[in-house]
């Protein structure tokens, strides 16, 4: 007779009856298919670039940390922190607004959310660049009666100037969607609850809405950091130096165009890893309270792969 | 556990026994949402240190009838009244005026609610969850009220859960961490709604025995149940409500052996 031990159990004895033999081993045959159709293309990949001396990766280390390279970096990272914290607070008061009681403040908000999402980032952008065209001057005072400061346009807005207020509005109207999606998301029974206990309704947004709200919509408001870090390269439309437009002016000049994207790619990439550990951060930070089970499936959720 | 006050500390109101000073008095209250009515003309008063019930059909109004007297709903017409002040509006040149969110919050303080549903806040701590109203709403110092939140917890038979998030404790644990909630602010009326109706059966009893204990202690409290024996064993008075009008009301005793009026007969008959 051959051995029936299971594989797992080899100190239980075996056990004959029908329905209970032990366990055939499992080949992954399905795994090791897709490993290998992987490793071809990853060879390749990695074939074609050390053979191919066109691909100039002497040059890719050259430029990596050229001044000029470094400087566009930090104009594109103060262009993403600056157009982030804009929307961020202008989406803010557009929820708060988008959530009253007054029906005159719901439809400004809704107005001004509709408008920013549908006015291209390449068109606010110029027109806040050109605003000067239509808009020599602007002043402040009463409306339509005496005006204490009178400011030149071009000299309020310049490159930099217009370029963070179009990406500031252009990122308000989603912003403002993502929060209020936040926002309703919290249980309105501990809405009640607070309000019953007294709490007027600015606390109870302090206190109960705004932690819980802030925990949904970080998975987000990162998708819209991530994408405005790449998207902010439409400055180089008005003559900005943000990460792009160095590596434009460097290839323009030496013709090295694949490493030069390289080299842009390589800082949109540490970005990017950078700020998803951030994220994954917060969210860790801000899961107080939720159930264990429920943080564990998440982590299962991020960990395991699909089928 | 019933030794001792439940409360952290003595009411103003009268510490135990009844009064005749009515506490809760509404007359008149209707109520819409659009075009169905779902009030239309409650009367009824509870006295200092009394335990009402209320019992009635899904929909005869109850929820909202609660919700009216915290304010949680405006009533579009009758008057309510907490220990004598009107509920809602401020009484100035002859005229009521409608009291803002900042008045209503201060006037919600005289009141304290039970969920059906508990309502916890989940991102907090069963302790933090009793803190929250006397730390952020009465001023209370941060240290005081953990203490008393602690004696408070430990009271509905918590004490070794305070540091369990509401995920963490079955659905009895947290509606009496809801009770401790509700205690913690002293509130001269305690308004329950179907507190056990969302628990297993098998833990309905320790929620039960937590409020029959709060009204030995001579808290006014306003109960909407469908637990019966809870109404015959504990409460002062009943009142039977259906289709939005109390149709019937008196002591536990004759309310429940031997109803009047014929639809409370009919849902006592299927109740119990
Ligand atoms: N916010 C609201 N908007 C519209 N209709 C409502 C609202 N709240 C309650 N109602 C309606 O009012 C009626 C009475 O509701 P209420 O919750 O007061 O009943 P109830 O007596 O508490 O019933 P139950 O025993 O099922 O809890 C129901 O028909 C309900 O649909
Ligand atoms: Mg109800």
């Amino acid at each position: 007779m051959t051995s029936t031990r299971s594989r797992a159990g080899s100190a239980a004895p075996a056990d004959d009856r029908p329905g209970l033999e032990p366990l055939a081993p499992r080949v992954p045959w399905r795994e090791f298919l897709y490993l290998g159709v992987v490793g071809v293309f990853v060879a390749m990949l990695v074939n074609f670039v050390v053979t191919n001396d066109r691909l100039n990766l002497p040059v890719f280390a050259e430029y990596l940390f050229d001044p000029l390279v470094l400087d566009g970096l930090q104009t594109t990272l103060v262009l993403t922190v600056a157009g982030m914290t804009g929307g961020t607070l202008l989406g803010l008061v557009l929820t708060a607004m988008r959530l009253s009681s007054s029906p005159t403040l719901r439809s400004v908000a809704f107005t001004a959310i509709y408008v920013s999402r549908t006015i291209p980032l390449l068109v606010q952008l110029l027109f806040w660049f050109f605003l000067a065209s239509v808009l020599p001057e602007i002043s402040f005072g009463i409306p339509f009666g005496p005006e204490f400061v009178t400011l030149e346009t071009n000299q309020v807005i310049n490159q930099l100037g217009a370029a963070i207020i179009a990406l500031s509005l252009f990122e308000a109207g989603y912003m403002a969607e993502i929060m209020r999606s936040g926002v309703l998301a919290v249980d309105r029974g501990q809405v009640e609850a607070a309000t019953a206990m007294g709490m007027t309704p600015w606390k109870v947004f302090r206190r109960v809405v705004l932690p819980q709200a802030a925990r949904i919509s970080i998975p987000p408001t990162m998708n819209q950091v991530i994408s405005i870090l790449k998207y902010s390269s439409v400055v180089i439309l008005i003559g900005l130096a943000d990460l792009m437009f160095a590596v434009q002016a460097i290839y323009s000049r030496n013709f090295q165009q694949i490493p030069l994207l390289l080299v842009a790619t390589f800082w949109y990439g540490l970005a990017t890893i950078v700020l998803t550990l951030v994220q994954s951060q917060l969210e860790k930070r801000l899961s107080t309270g939720l159930p264990k089970a429920a943080r564990v499936r998440m982590q299962k959720l991020e960990e395991t792969p699909v089928g | 556990m019933a030794d001792t006050p439940l409360t952290a500390a003595a009411p103003a109101a009268p510490a135990a026994g009844t009064t005749d000073r009515p506490m809760v008095e509404i007359s008149g209250v209707c109520k819409s949402f659009g075009d169905q009515q779902v009030l239309r003309g409650i009367d009824l008063s509870v006295a200092a240190g009394q335990v009402a019930c209320i019992l009635g059909p899904s929909g005869s109004g109850k929820s909202t009838l609660l919700r009216c007297i915290n304010q949680l709903e405006r009533a579009d017409d009758g008057a309510i009244r907490i220990d004598g002040d009107l509920v809602g509006y401020r009484v100035h040149g002859g005229r009521r005026h409608p009291l803002n969110s900042r008045q209503a919050a201060r006037q919600r303080r005289s009141t304290a609610m039970v969920f059906q549903r508990f309502n916890l806040l989940t991102h907090r701590t069963a302790v933090e969850n009793v803190m929250e109203a006397p730390v952020h709403v009465h001023g209370v110092p941060r240290q005081q009220a953990r203490t008393e939140a602690l004696e408070l917890l430990e009271r509905v038979g918590l004490g070794d859960r305070c540091d369990h998030y509401p995920a963490q404790l079955s659905g009895g644990q947290q509606q009496r961490v809801a009770i401790a909630r509700a205690l913690a602010v002293r509130p001269r009326v305690l308004l329950f709604d179907e507190p056990t109706s969302a628990l297993d059966p098998e833990l309905v009893d320790e929620v039960l025995a937590v409020m029959a204990d709060l009204a030995r202690e001579g808290l006014t409290m306003l109960v909407v149940t469908h637990e019966i024996a809870f109404a015959r064993d504990v409460a002062d008075t009943v009142f039977f409500m259906d289709g939005g009008v109390v149709v019937e009301s008196g002591p536990p005793a004759r309310v429940l052996t031997q109803p009047e009026h014929p639809r409370t007969r009919a849902f006592l008959r299927r109740v119990l």
